[in-house]
């Protein structure tokens, strides 16, 4: 009886022990108290060889039960201790989470030509149109000549061109020397868009000597000047997002097109001007070898700065080429 | 071309109002810019007479007017002007008028009582001219609304006429179009043929009859110079914003606005034998009516007396033959010149005129006989004089080609049926004379409509007067297919968004820039391009690099106020070489200000090459890059770098040289960089190599080299020694200072050893190693480190 009383109290002794460590180190400290080589229990199993082999066998058990019991008594509360360590480490780090990033912030930024120039090609090749792409000093053949207008044509005084110097070559003041380039080069039926940089000499809030103009058109075996209409119109619904807008066509001249027209387009309540288009020349079409007998096509040019300004209601064109940071940070 | 309203009225007069025909005309494709109206607003100033002028009693600047505003009513009324006299006719503005906001009342000036104004032409808006009381003709009637005097209430009309339309460059010819889409009729009056008085006649000749299809001319004879202009035609060429000159000439004027023929007046008796139609001979000479004295050349077609040029044939007189003042005997030309031989002239001359405008647009060749009686019966009327016979010499006109609409033609290119009946409605309206037969219209276009040349000619016609409102809108229903891959737009994106995700705003910029930008920042392996007519003296050359206009941009930003500023630009170069012109797409960057944006927890660095190039590097994501010393002028010499990409030249990346820094006033450091950006990510397509199941093995190496040793040499180096089972070796460290001898430098590398078949074991890791220590001390003199 009496032993046993002393095992119970060696364990209730060794939890109050390990109940005061907190640290690992004191847990230690209190473990060889009890499970060290001059430890309590240590010492309880050493008397056993002194003890009748029946008594050692009983005694060994209980001593045994009780070290099981010491064990798990400090496995517990080691445990625990590893717990608590965590939890001030982690309420050790704990920052203001409202304080901004680090390193890169997301200050770039596309410019609003850019993003309305991705919308279109986007759009229009969805609708089957390739992208092509050409040069900007450009030849007064694919330029003007082989666009029905020859030396001298009245209609180049519609265009103020520029030329360099010591060389005979133009920037192109428009972007439909690439219908003549992809035409010589392929055979229809085709569509495609080409955007690009175009010059002319002109200079005021509305109007600048370098702007952007995107270029359609499509050859095939009948495609007609309602189609044009048609999908100028639908374009122009999707790029806006608005199902409301509507087209309107008025008579106009280019002499690589006929019939021609200037395109409106009904925007909140007034007409806009957005380009220009109409029905490929068939001088344009048989200078570059096709059968306007069995096939027509039709071609348009869009402003995109004006789709730019329209879509993001800025009013003078020149802040698209100042580069000024406060106003191209605003566009995403 | 501008004109009065009024005027076209007297023509052709739909019934639809000043908007309605403004908008028709747009629809029908001569767009109307802007009406004006002729005369700012005013009422109840009607034509008076002064009967008494007397001095006001109080004040000695005013004067107390008696004036007649109708049968027996005579007005009191006090004036300021000093050209107020007795019989003069004046603009009366009664109690009640309303001038603009100004409404006229019965007033008391200095204690006399004034019942109305006389007014200016300035007050009423009809000129500038304020040095007195408007004084109007004898002849007006008293009491008659001034407004009605003047036909004030009309409007101007600027029309944007398309260069195919040069046969609507005169009022009857708008008012044809008019009549074609509002269908109402002309009013077209025949022309007038003067009595012949005199038989006198001046001989005409032309040389080449393929530049000058016709020239008519008459003698007129003792005309009175001075007379005056009749208001109504000074109204109406006021209106056309045709300066008023002297009778003969604002006659000329009138009769080229009216039919579209322009036409010359000579002085008979500065001219001498008769007149010869001839391109002119190298270094003739003429001192036209605008004061400049010409050197022509050979391609100029000229009118000639018997002593040379008198006349640019189509474009100005001379000044020795003008009529002036004194001028008694005329000698009238009516011609048609080619426009083949004038087009484009004006760029040559630098000027252009009205007549020229329109010969080059051409001229209804059956209009000249018609057009010199309707002027010299107008001449007769105002200047009075004696008229002899037309004298003509002309080749054949030339016959107008027939042309065929097919309807099925026309409704596959409309894309809609219009039928048969609406287009030969709209073929009679414009007056097209055609003929139907078996579903094909054929046309005999007027001598005027030189646009009409082939089917699609007529069908523009048809749609157009039929209305492009009827143009239905048709989506395409073609079936799709697929696009092709644009590679350049891949990569430009690709480009943009590495650069954007790395804090640079993109911008877009003149393509032409500053002499002095080209020279400090431009590539100098080109030739600067030139323009010929730069938009100013200042953009006057084609940019071979983006820099200039980049550094400009920051400088924009910094004299705001910004004080960390990134920005790049995706665009065409224009550069040459052998007098070849090439235009590669180009990304360069600049950089300005911190490294990061100022935030917590860490320095603010401004930026440097490292920085930029880092940028740069990332791009070009583990293909093979060489940075070579760059020797850019607009660099730092020991902060710049060439890069080579796969063994081709791909760009730059330095700073930039401190010397232009202070040129420019940038207050720090920038970096900047140049991608060319074609083909730089032009790669063999990858191929999918098997991953090694056993473990890599990394292991640092520690060398001591000279100090001014290039790293990025014995980097590539080691990566292309292909020692067995070495993956990579990256730089990770550069030391200085303790421990390290001066003029040295301690590196350290890291280097990924894995070999596909097996682990490496120790003694294999250190013989390569060891590998790696002896090629770095034989090509570098590289010691280990301790």
């Amino acid at each position: 009886m009496r032993s046993r009383l002393k095992l119970e109290n060696i364990l209730s002794q060794a939890r109050g022990l390990f109940a005061s460590a907190n640290d690992g180190h004191s847990l230690d400290q209190a473990k060889s108290r009890f499970l060290g080589k001059t430890g309590l229990i240590t010492e309880q199993l050493k008397q056993l060889k002194n003890l009748t082999p029946n008594d050692r066998v009983s005694k060994g058990k209980e001593i045994n039960h009780i070290k099981q019991c010491i064990e798990e008594e400090l496995q517990l509360r080691k445990n625990q201790i590893k717990e608590d360590e965590l939890a001030k480490k982690i309420n050790d780090s704990n920052v203001d989470i409202t304080l901004p990033g680090r390193g890169i912030s997301h200050e770039g930024s596309f410019h609003p030509i850019t993003i309305t120039l991705d919308r279109i090609t986007e759009l229009f090749n969805s609708m089957g149109f390739s992208t092509i792409d050409g040069p900007e000093i450009e030849s007064d053949y694919y330029n003007f000549s082989a666009l029905n207008q020859p030396d001298n044509h009245p209609a180049r005084s519609m265009h103020d061109t520029f030329y360099l110097l010591n060389h005979d070559l133009l920037l192109r003041t428009h972007t439909s020397p690439m219908q003549i380039r992809h035409m010589e080069k392929f055979s229809p039926p085709f569509r495609i868009i080409s955007p690009g940089r175009v010059y002319r000499v002109d200079s005021d809030a509305t109007h600048s000597p370098m702007f952007h103009q995107l270029e359609g058109l499509w050859v095939d075996e009948d495609v007609s000047f309602s189609n044009l209409k048609g999908l100028t119109r639908d374009f122009l619904r999707a790029f806006f997002e608005k199902d409301d807008i509507e087209v309107r066509f008025r008579p106009s001249y280019f002499p690589f097109t006929e019939p021609s027209a200037e395109m409106d387009m009904l925007f909140e309540g007034s007409w806009l001007e957005i380009g220009g288009c109409g029905m490929v020349h068939p001088k344009v079409l048989k200078n570059v070898g096709y059968d306007t007998e069995k096939c027509q096509a039709f071609a348009f040019g869009m402003g995109l700065d004006r789709l730019a300004m329209i879509r993001y209601k800025v009013e003078d064109l020149r802040l698209f080429f100042e580069s000024d940071i406060r106003f191209l940070k605003q566009f995403f | 071309m501008k004109f009065s309203e009024n005027w076209l009225r007297t023509i052709c007069n739909p019934k639809v109002n000043t908007h309605e025909l403004s908008h028709a005309l747009t629809m029908a494709g001569l767009e109307v810019e802007e009406i004006l109206p002729a005369c700012k607003p005013f009422s109840k100033v009607v034509v008076g007479q002064v009967l008494t002028v007397s001095q006001h009693p109080k004040a000695d600047r005013l004067k107390v007017c008696e004036i007649m505003v109708g049968e027996n009513t005579n007005l009191s009324i006090i004036c300021g002007a000093a050209n107020v006299i007795p019989q003069m006719k004046v603009a009366c503005a009664l109690v009640g008028a309303k001038l603009g906001s100004t409404k006229i009342k019965q007033a008391k000036l200095r204690e006399v009582e004034s019942f109305g104004m006389l007014c200016s032409e300035k007050e009423l808006g009809i000129s500038d001219k304020d040095d007195g009381i408007w004084h109007l003709p004898e002849d007006a009637a008293i009491g008659i609304d001034i407004r009605e005097y003047y036909d004030l209430d009309d409007n101007i009309f600027s029309l944007k006429l398309t260069p195919n339309r040069g046969d609507c460059l005169s009022l009857h010819g708008i008012a044809r179009e008019v009549s074609a889409i509002t269908n109402t009729p002309l009013t077209l009056n025949e022309v007038e043929h003067p009595a012949i008085l005199v038989d006198d006649v001046f001989p005409v000749k032309i040389e080449d009859k393929s530049a000058c299809l016709k020239y008519s001319g008459r003698i007129i004879r003792n005309i009175n110079s001075n007379a005056q202009t009749p208001d109504y035609i000074l109204q109406r060429l006021s209106r056309a914003g045709v300066r008023t000159i002297s009778a003969v000439v604002d006659l000329t004027n009138y009769v080229m606005l009216e039919v579209g023929q322009p036409m010359h007046a000579f002085d008979l008796d500065k001219l001498r034998g008769g007149i010869t139609v001839r391109f002119a001979e190298n270094g003739e000479k003429i001192d036209l009516l605008n004061g400049q004295l010409l050197e022509l050349s050979s391609d100029m077609l000229t009118i000639n007396d018997l002593n040379g040029p008198v006349a640019l044939a189509g474009i100005m007189g001379g000044e020795e033959s003008s009529v002036t003042q004194k001028t008694s005997n005329l000698f009238l030309e009516s011609a048609c010149f080619s426009s083949e031989i004038l087009a484009g002239k004006w760029r040559k001359l630098g000027f252009s005129t009205d007549a020229l405008f329109r010969y080059e647009r051409g001229v209804d060749p059956s209009l000249g006989e018609s057009a010199l009686n309707r002027l010299s019966a107008l001449i007769i009327l105002v200047c009075g004089g004696e008229c002899g016979p037309i004298v003509s010499e002309s080749a054949a006109i030339p016959d107008r080609k027939e042309v065929t609409l097919r309807v099925d033609k026309c409704e596959k290119v409309l894309g809609f049926t219009i039928g048969n009946k609406r287009i030969a409605d709209a073929l009679e309206r414009l007056n097209l004379p055609a003929t139907e037969k078996s579903g094909k219209f054929h046309v005999k276009p007027p001598l005027y409509r030189f646009d009409i040349e082939c089917e699609e000619d007529l069908i523009e016609e048809v749609a157009r007067v039929d209305g492009y409102d009827n143009l239905p809108a048709i989506p395409p229903n073609r079936g799709l297919g697929f696009v092709a891959i644009n590679q350049k737009r891949i990569d430009e994106k690709k480009i943009r968004n590495h650069f954007i995700s790395r804090e640079y705003s993109e911008v877009i910029t003149y393509s032409f820039v500053e002499s002095q930008w080209e020279e400090d920042f431009g590539d100098a392996s080109t030739k600067p391009i030139f323009l010929k007519n730069p938009i100013s003296t200042h953009l006057k050359v084609m940019r071979s690099s983006l820099i200039g206009s980049l550094i400009n941009g920051l400088k924009f930003n910094i004299n705001r106020y910004q004080e960390r500023i990134r920005i790049f630009e995706i665009s065409r170069v224009f550069r040459q070489k052998d007098n070849e012109i090439y235009q590669p797409y180009c990304c360069s960057g600049v950089s300005f200000g911190g490294v990061h944006k100022g935030q917590w927890g860490q320095e603010t660095k401004p930026v440097d090459y490292f920085d930029i190039k880092a940028d740069f590097e990332s791009i070009l994501s583990g293909q093979d890059s060489v940075f070579k010393s760059s020797e850019r002028n607009a660099l730092h010499p020991g902060r710049s770098a060439d890069v080579e990409c796969n063994g081709k030249h791909i760009g730059w990346v330095g700073e930039l040289h401190p010397r232009l820094l202070t040129k420019y006033e940038i207050p720090s450091n920038v970096v900047a960089f140049e991608l060319l950006i074609e083909g730089i990510f032009d790669r063999e397509k990858p191929i999918f190599k098997e991953i090694s199941k056993f473990p890599s093995v990394v292991r640092d190496l520690a060398v001591v080299v000279e100090e001014k040793q290039a790293v990025g040499e014995m980097l590539s180096y080691l990566n292309q020694l292909k020692v067995n089972s070495v993956e990579k070796v990256d730089l990770f460290d550069v030391y200085l200072g303790k421990g390290i001898d001066k003029g040295l430098k301690g590196l350290a590398f890291r280097v990924l050893l894995q070999d596909t078949n097996k682990t490496l074991s120790d003694t294999e890791i250190d013989e390569v190693i060891g590998e790696l220590f002896e090629a770095l001390e034989e090509a570098f003199s590289a010691k280990p480190r301790r």
